[in-house]
This record gives C-alpha cells, structure tokens and sequence, in this order.
C-alpha cells in the first residue's frame, strides 16, 4: 500500500489507468469482485457496483468506486485475492516474485530468453523481470521495469527486517 | 597479406549485414500489453463415473490463476476437452485435458478469455459432461457500448471498443517514396553487397588458382 498508493485511497496513477490504496485498474477488480462477496446482483449494487449487462453476470466496479474511501476495506480484499492468484501461478509465492507480478503483470513471471540459464534469486529460472539485459547477447541493459524491481526489493527488504 | 585484405573487407561487410538485420532489433524479452496480464481458469471438478461435476468443497467452480495458459501434455488420445464458449455463443476457445482415471477430485485449467460465457467439458465420445458459467470474470459484455469505466478497452474487448484512429493522416509518399521505402533499400543494398562480396572471392579464387 505504501508503494503503491502511499496510503492514499484517492490516489489515480499517473496514466490514469489504475485506482485507491492498492492501484487497481477496473477490469482486473472486476474479475475478483466475487471472491469479496459481490458475486450476486443484490450483493454487487448494494456495495456500490454495477451488475454486468449483456448477460455477463458480473459485479464492475470503476475507478471512482476504487478511489471512495468506504470502499478501501473491499479494494484491499480485491488485492489479496489477486495476489492469491498470481502466487499460484508463475510468479510463485516469493514476495519479490508476487509484487512483480502484481506491478508489472503475471507475464513478466516468465522464464527470461534473455537470460536463459541463469538462476532467480527466488530458486528456479530467472523470470523475465528479473533479467537486468535487455538482449540475450547481453550488450543492452534492461532499463524498463525499474519500478518493479526496485519495488520487488524493497518489499523483500521488508519481509526480512520487519520493524526496521 | 592477401588473407589480411580478405579479413579487412569481409568484416565490415558482416558487420553491415548484421545491423541490417531484422534479428538485430529484436527484444528476445518483450510482451504485448494484452500478454502482460493473462489468467487461466482452474476448474475445482470431481469425477464419479463418467460423470463430471463441480467439487462441492470450493466455493466457486473455478478461479481465476494469473497466469499463462499451457496446454498439458496428454496421455491418452482419448482425452477429454473444454469448449470456451463466447457471450455470442460462438466457440471462442478449446483446450484438452488427461481423462480422469478413478472417481475423486479433479483440476483442469483452461484459457481464460475476456467474452467468455460458458466453459462446455466433453468426454472422449464428444458427450456433454458440464457447464461451467464464467461470465462473471469476463469484462467484455458485447453490448457494442464501449465501457471504459469497466476496463473494456481494444485489446480486451475489440467488438465493443473500436481502435481509436489517429487523428491525423498519414502523408501519401510519392511513388517513387513507395517503390524505395527503407526496407526495400535496406534489402537491396543487402543483395549488391552480397553480389560484390561473390563476385570478388570468385575473382581472387580465379586468381589464386591462376597463380598455382
């Protein structure tokens, strides 16, 4: 939550794209809105979301719902289940490897051509966002994806020095 | 000092095919926005004799994995398979998965799809075993309305959002311009180097040869 909104459950990135205390984008606290009991009609509106149309069956919610401060305890539980999601797939359940995935996206938790061969520091082949080249020559560095894997080590910094 | 010369003028020559090449621009790590965020269904089944059923121990029949889809190696050809079946009731998706082989607990996962409606599991004999609904974890409604508040946008749900034109045109280039765009220089210059390069080996072999 500090990394992400600095506390903040107004805050809007600066692209516009994602919302509140954990910076959800729309689509994606769509998809969870089940997992945090939104998963019928009546539970959906009378949390402040709106049933899908076109027979969809789905709870939406927007960017000014994520940003309403009386909905933070729900946006929280959207990010946990999100998270569930990303530590059971490729990215794992390390803490770096979770908050890659959440900032950058579970795609980036792919094993890197860059750098094949080499190992991750979680175990395993290093992912995608791990690789610091940006070719497999290892001439170009990797400049993108700064933010993710400085937030990566800040939160690993965290787990192993809690109270610091 | 003939092989020296060889050397000298062959390497440059390399050196301008290699940056020439397409190969040379290319990202080996690279992702499409779409492909950054990918989700797979994991379906929580249970299998009794023939019958396919949703595991009454998970609360919901599926979850949502962000993850990339697989197709898991099969080790049967009698394997089951999963149709994706779109919100216009089009088959959107299939994927196939190893016949369970006692009664118990199954997981299957699937490609997730952002029109998705149902998920159809077939048995070998093609006989309808479930349904699953998952519209419920699918953004693209095709309303044909455009819901950017959503999350609807041209990559997830292309039917309902349109890609945006730019705005402004693209100048026309003149003929000539288009018969010799970049590439096509790019190409050619290539091909006369390559011409030169053999045509210039073949008249040092002559002559190495001649020498002999």
């Amino acid at each position: 939550m500090v990394i992400e909104s600095d506390c903040n459950p107004t805050r809007v990135s600066y692209d516009g794209s994602s919302f509140g205390l954990m910076q959800f984008k729309p689509e994606t606290a769509g998809d969870f809105t089940r997992n945090c009991g939104m998963g019928t009609q009546t539970s959906c509106t009378a949390a402040g979301g709106t049933w899908g149309s076109g027979g969809t069956g789905r709870c939406n919610v927007t960017g000014s719902w994520l940003t309403n401060p009386a909905n933070a305890d729900k946006s929280i539980c959207l990010a946990a289940a999100y998270i569930n999601s990303l530590a059971a797939g490729a990215c794992g359940s390390s803490t770096g490897g979770i908050y890659a995935g959440y900032n950058a996206g579970a795609g980036w938790c792919r094993t890197s051509n860059d750098c094949n061969g080499q190992q991750s520091c979680a175990g395993g082949p290093m992912k995608m966002w791990e690789c610091p080249y940006d070719n497999p020559q290892h001439t170009v560095c990797n400049e993108g994806l700064y933010q993710t894997k400085q937030g990566a080590s800040y939160i690993n910094y965290c787990m192993n020095n809690l109270g610091f | 000092m003939k092989l020296a010369n060889l050397k000298s003028i062959t390497l440059p020559i390399l050196i301008v095919l290699a940056l020439t090449s397409p190969s040379s621009f290319s990202r080996a790590d690279s992702l499409s926005p779409a492909e950054a965020f990918p989700f797979v269904y994991l379906f929580h089944l249970y299998y009794d004799n023939g019958r396919l059923l949703a595991d009454k121990d998970f609360e919901f029949k599926y979850d949502l994995i962000a993850d990339q889809f697989i197709q898991p190696q099969l080790d049967t050809i009698k394997s089951f398979k999963g149709e994706v079946i779109g919100i216009s009731g089009s088959i959107i998706g299939n994927f196939k998965f190893n016949p369970p082989v006692a009664k118990g607990k199954v997981s299957v996962k699937g490609p997730h799809f952002s029109n998705a409606s149902k998920v159809n599991f077939y048995n070998d004999k093609d006989e309808l075993l479930l349904t699953v609904q998952v519209s419920e974890s699918s953004v693209c409604n095709e309303d044909s309305i455009c819901n950017l508040d959503f999350g609807e946008d041209n990559q997830n749900c292309p039917s309902d959002c349109k890609a945006i034109p730019t705005e402004t045109p693209k100048a026309q280039p003149s003929l000539l311009g288009r018969i010799f765009s970049l590439t096509n220089l790019l190409g050619l210059m290539v091909v006369v180097i390559l011409a030169f390069l053999f045509r210039w080996l073949r008249n040092k072999k002559n002559e190495i040869s001649s020498q002999v």
